[in-house]
C-alpha cells in the first residue's frame, strides 16, 4: 500500500489516530499527527511511499503535534517528538511541514550509524552517482533539484548514506528542500514540479519542498556507485568552472561534511577511502542551470 | 663526556605500526585509531615516518632519511640545509617529536 491509496481525509484520520509507518529509503518512520498541514504535506509530497498500519519494527517513532499550554494559544507552536523525547525547540505551527522534514533528517543523521553519513546531495545517472557536499547557500539543493527535473535519479538532497561494508550509496529519496530565491528558480525551471506548503519566516528564510519523482522512490533498494564528488558553488554571473580537486583534499573536505566520521573510526576511514579512490573530484562554479547540467551530463556520459 | 645536544633523539609522533594509511596520488591520509585523529601528509613524509617508527633516532639519521625521501639533489641546491629546515618544520607541526 502506498500513500496515494489513501484520500487526504483518510490519511489525516489515520495520522490523527494510531498513525502509520511511512517508508523513506531504508527506514520506516511511524508518524502520528493531528495537524492537517502535516497530513496534507504527506499526501502531497509522499504519494509514492510505502505505508503500513501494522508494521512491527519501526526505526523512528515520531509525532508532530500542537504544543499544549497557555503560550500555545498566544502563538501556536508545533512540537516534534522522537521516541517520547522533544529534541528541538518548538516552531511556529505554520512551519509544521518543514519541521517534519528537518525532524526526519535529524533522526537519520543522529541515529543511522550503520552508514557513514555525509551532509551532501546525491543523484545518479547512467549508473554513476554524483555526490555534492556543500554548505548551506552554495546552491547544492537547487542544482540537485534541477538535475532531478532533467531525469536524474534522486538518492537524497541532504544526506548521503554510504555503506560501511562496500561504500555503495543507499538511496534516501524524500522531498527536496528549497529556500528563498531558489524556489522561484525551480518553479521557472521545472513548471510541472509539485511544491509543498511554503513556510515563511523560518530561521532559513522561506522554505518549501518538492515532491521526488515516483521512480526515485520506487528504486529505493537499488544502491548506486559513487563516480564523481562535486563541490558546487553558485556564483551569480560567473562563467562555468570545473576544476579537478586532488583526492586527498577531497577526502578531507568530505570528512568536514560527515556527521559521524569520528564515531565510526576505521570503518569510516575505509568507506570514505573507497569512495574517493573510485571517484573523480571537482570544484564546480556555476551560474546557469542548463549549462551546469550539460557539464554534469558529460561527466557521467 | 656528553654535550647535552647528542642526547636528543627523534621519533614519529604517529604510531605508524597501527595507523591506517590511504594514498591518493602523491598525498596520503593517515588515521590514528588510538585518537581517531586524521593527518593529510605527502607520501614522502609518510615514508620517513614509517622508517623512523617509534624507535628513537639520532638527528643525523633523521636528516638522512629526510634528504633521501623528500628532496631531489638534482633539483634542490643544498639538500643538507633544506633537510634541516624541513625537520624543524615537521617538529613544529608535531609530526616528529623530539625526545631525550
Amino acid at each position: 500500500m502506498i500513500v496515494s491509496d489513501f484520500s487526504v481525509d483518510e490519511c489525516a484520520n489515520q495520522l490523527r489516530g494510531s498513525g502509520f509507518a511511512l517508508n523513506i529509503g531504508p527506514f520506516w518512520c511511524h508518524i502520528q499527527s493531528s495537524l492537517p498541514s502535516v497530513a496534507s504535506h504527506i499526501t502531497q509530497l509522499y504519494p509514492d511511499a510505502l505505508v503500513s498500519k501494522d508494521r512491527a519494527f519501526i526505526d523512528f517513532p515520531i509525532k508532530i503535534a500542537r504544543k499544549s499550554g497557555l503560550r500555545g494559544w498566544v502563538k501556536p507552536l508545533a512540537e516534534f517528538t522522537f521516541n517520547g523525547n522533544v529534541p528541538f525547540t518548538p516552531l511556529s505551527l505554520d512551519q509544521s511541514p518543514a519541521l517534519t522534514e528537518w525532524g526526519i533528517n535529524w533522526c537519520v543523521s543522529a541515529h543511522a550509524h550503520q552508514y557513514l553519513i555525509l551532509h551532501a546531495a546525491v543523484v545518479e545517472r547512467n549508473g554513476k552517482a554524483v555526490i555534492m557536499p556543500a554548505p548551506s547557500g552554495s546552491g547544492k539543493s537547487t542544482l540537485c533539484t534541477a538535475l532531478v527535473a532533467r531525469g536524474w535519479r534522486l538518492l537524497s538532497d541532504e544526506l548521503t548514506l554510504i555503506s560501511i561494508k562496500d561504500s555503495m550509496l543507499q538511496p534516501f529519496a524524500k522531498p527536496m528542500s528549497l529556500k528563498n530565491e531558489s524556489i522561484q528558480v525551480i518553479k521557472d525551471f521545472w513548471p510541472e514540479a509539485v511544491f509543498g506548503h511554503l513556510c515563511t519566516d523560518t530561521v532559513k528564510g522561506c522554505v518549501t519542498h518538492v515532491k521526488p519523482p515516483a521512480e526515485s522512490v520506487r528504486l529505493t533498494s537499488k544502491m548506486a556507485e559513487a563516480a564523481v564528488v562535486l563541490f558546487p558553488q553558485y556564483k551569480q554571473g560567473a562563467a562555468l568552472q570545473l576544476v579537478k580537486k586532488e583526492k586527498a583534499y577531497a577526502y578531507m573536505s568530505l570528512v568536514e561534511n560527515a556527521f559521524n566520521y569520528h564515531l565510526l573510526g576505521a570503518h569510516a576511514f575505509h568507506a570514505l577511502s573507497r569512495v574517493v579512490k573510485q571517484s573523480d573530484s571537482y570544484d564546480f562554479v556555476y551560474s546557469d542551470l542548463d549549462e551546469a547540467i550539460l557539464q554534469l551530463e558529460w561527466l557521467v556520459r | 663526556m656528553s654535550d647535552g645536544v647528542s642526547l636528543i633523539s627523534y621519533a614519529s609522533s604517529i604510531d605508524m605500526s597501527t595507523a591506517l594509511v590511504s594514498q591518493f596520488d602523491d598525498m596520503s591520509i593517515i588515521h590514528e585509531p588510538e585518537s581517531d585523529q586524521l593527518h593529510l601528509l605527502s607520501i614522502s613524509v609518510t615514508s620517513v615516518l614509517k622508517l623512523i617508527g617509534h624507535k628513537k633516532s639520532t638527528k643525523s639519521e633523521v636528516l638522512r632519511l629526510i634528504s633521501d625521501n623528500c628532496f631531489d639533489s638534482a633539483v634542490v641546491g643544498d639538500v643538507a640545509e633544506e633537510s634541516e629546515a624541513y625537520l624543524q618544520h615537521l617538529v613544529g607541526q608535531g609530526i616528529i617529536k623530539k625526545t631525550q
